[in-house]
């Protein structure tokens, strides 16, 4: 949920180091690139994701990057799960509400 | 206007070189690549800084690594199960040799009339020790954010457990039955439990 929550963050722009980072600044939680792409492979062989790859840079290595967003079953699956916390949390902490203009 | 230094800085070579087997081919260039643009980054400000970040990822990330080939490939899942226990086996023989043994000798050298209860305590207690600190790492490396520790520590553990028999049931017979059958009890009795105990906590730390 949290990679998925950051590659909308982060979109178009959402690769390895950025979303790692995104992570770590919003949730003070220390995140391997190890465990982020194990998580990626994941979420992409369920089609909850799709990539792209981007230019090579000299400070890469002469590697390229892959960008990452969200596919639309991602956004389905990630709201779904979002709702399902939201009931569960229902009446035992306060749930943070958005207000709309 | 001051100089700029345009060789862009390297990573530790080696930790590369581990990290490029751990990682599936799909992924390898782009997840280097990742690894060597925050490298860069971290270097401006500290080169011994960076590299230790590098090697700290390289550690972190291996256990996940292994665990997503694992999933992926069962020739790899195999090698890398007897891999471990080939390498773990070589640390238990190494531990009992150059630690617990040699602290026994020492302690049972500087004592006149050494209690050899005692020793041999000592002696068994560095042994357990170090195997369940290897059944430890075998977790940490095995079952990372593993959910279902039971239902693999048979197939993950259990060349480790077996080598640990074998060796004990060797010794056993090499010295043509001067170890009495107690040693022998003790020796696999408490190992394997050591090894199982050690993995069990290392796998309900690393996946809570």
């Amino acid at each position: 949920m949290l990679v998925l929550a950051a590659l909308i963050r982060l979109q178009p722009d959402a690769y390895g180091v950025a979303i790692r980072t995104e992570i770590e600044r919003k949730t003070s939680r220390s995140v391997s690139f190890g465990a982020l792409y194990a998580t990626l492979s994941r979420l992409e062989s369920k089609q909850y994701v799709e990539s792209r790859l981007g230019e090579t840079t000299p400070e890469r290595g002469g590697r390229a990057k892959r960008f990452y967003q969200i596919s639309t079953l991602g956004q389905t699956q990630l709201q779904k799960s979002v709702t399902e916390l939201g009931n569960l949390l229902e009446g035992i902490v306060p749930w943070p509400t958005t207000t709309t203009k | 206007m001051a100089d700029h230094d345009h060789k862009i800085a390297s990573p530790p070579a080696l930790a590369e070189r581990l990290l490029a087997l751990a990682v599936t081919k799909h992924d390898r260039s782009i997840m280097l690549g990742d690894l060597h643009e925050e490298f860069v980054e971290r270097n401006k400000s500290s080169s011994m800084r960076a590299r230790s970040w590098y090697w700290r990822q390289v550690l972190l990330s291996t256990p996940h690594l292994m665990r997503q080939r694992m999933q992926q490939n069962t020739a790899f899942a195999v090698a890398a199960i007897l891999g471990i226990t080939v390498f773990s086996f070589v640390l238990i023989t190494l531990w009992d040799v150059y630690v617990a043994r040699t602290t026994a000798g020492f302690l049972a050298q500087q004592i006149v009339q050494p209690p050899l209860l005692m020793i041999r305590l000592i002696y068994f207690l560095l042994q357990l020790t170090g195997t369940a600190v290897v059944g430890g790492l075998i977790a940490r490396s095995l079952f990372s954010s593993d959910y279902t520790f039971r239902k693999n520590a048979l197939t993950r553990l259990g060349p480790t457990a077996l080598l640990l028999v074998a060796a004990a049931v060797v010794t056993w017979l090499s010295a043509g039955g001067n170890y009495p059958a107690s040693y022998l009890v003790l020796r696999v009795g408490l190992a394997i439990p050591a090894l199982v105990l050690g993995a069990l906590v290392a796998s309900r730390k690393v996946l809570h």
